[in-house]
């Protein structure tokens, strides 16, 4: 019962010195030779990327491009509707080219790809709502 | 196929065979000699609803199912005995067609979603024409 024991402990031993041996041989530390052997950190994961995260500033900007010089009440809801979804970066105001009419025609675009493209249910809501709120506004002014 | 994608086409296409049933009865209301605004609207939104079934129905076979049929009986839309009665009730036609397509909106994708969307501003600018104003998130009401 006791002799394969003692035989196992030999062993380690042998193969511990062993270990040193080669490593003083090859000029390496004892430290260096054990750290090689550790396994090597695994990398930090990463939090998921939201994949609205970009679409939702994208509309925001395209809401206050549209529409920055006279902003109707509704696009101010709009705007903080998509604001309670995920973190977004702040919305950075571009520089509208065209008519007023033709920047609210791009925003219905806008909504409408952006309704598309969402993933999360309610920002899909949102926006496809939002789309046909700025073709409402457009009709209601005869610019449909 | 996804039965959550057929099941909002299929509700969205049960809201069309509705809307298309009460607008013809509206219209048969509806004087074109004595409210020709009225009646051209009626008639506008009877063709476009149609259009409305028939992309549904394309995107229902799409799925691979079959589309749901018409009802064989609809409730008729009471106090329509005057323009503004018709009015009402087309204006609450086009809201539940709305919030039929935005209740599904989520559960489709691509192609679908961008006629369930189409579809949604379409109904909403509709809502004018009967007495509706512009909301903020048309199809929530």
């Amino acid at each position: 019962m006791h002799e394969p024991r003692r035989t196992s402990y030999t062993r380690r031993t042998t193969l511990g010195l062993l270990g040193v041996a080669l490593a003083g041989t090859a000029g390496c530390s004892v430290d260096s030779t054990v750290d090689s052997l550790r396994p090597s950190p695994l990398p930090t994961p990463q939090a998921p990327t939201n994949p609205d995260l970009a679409l939702v500033s994208e509309v925001r900007a395209a809401i206050a491009t549209a529409d920055r010089q006279a902003p109707a009440d509704f696009t101010r809801r709009h705007d903080a509707q998509l604001a309670s979804f995920p973190p977004s970066r702040h919305a950075a105001h571009r520089a509208g080219s065209g008519s007023w009419q033709s920047r609210q025609q791009d925003l219905v675009a806008t909504l409408t790809d952006a309704a598309v493209r969402a993933e999360d249910p309610d920002l899909v809501r949102a926006l496809a709502s939002m789309a046909a709120a700025q073709r409402q506004l457009l009709a209601s002014r005869g610019l449909a | 196929m996804s039965t959550a994608r057929v099941a909002a086409l299929q509700t969205a296409l049960a809201a069309e065979h509705a809307a298309i049933y009460v607008y013809g009865v509206l219209g048969g209301r509806t004087s074109a000699s004595q409210d020709p605004t009225l009646a051209d609207s009626l008639r506008t939104a009877y063709d476009d609803h149609v259009t409305a079934r028939d992309a549904l129905i394309d995107r229902v076979v799409a799925a691979g199912s079959d589309p749901v049929g018409s009802s064989a009986a609809y409730a008729r839309p009471g106090g329509i005995d005057s323009p503004s009665g018709v009015r009402r009730a087309a204006l609450q036609v086009e809201r539940r067609c709305a919030a039929a397509y935005l209740a599904g909106m989520a559960a489709v994708t691509g192609t679908d979603r961008r006629l369930l969307v189409g579809a949604l501003g379409d109904t909403a600018v509709r809502e004018l024409a009967f007495g509706g104003a512009p909301e903020t998130f048309p199809g929530t009401r």
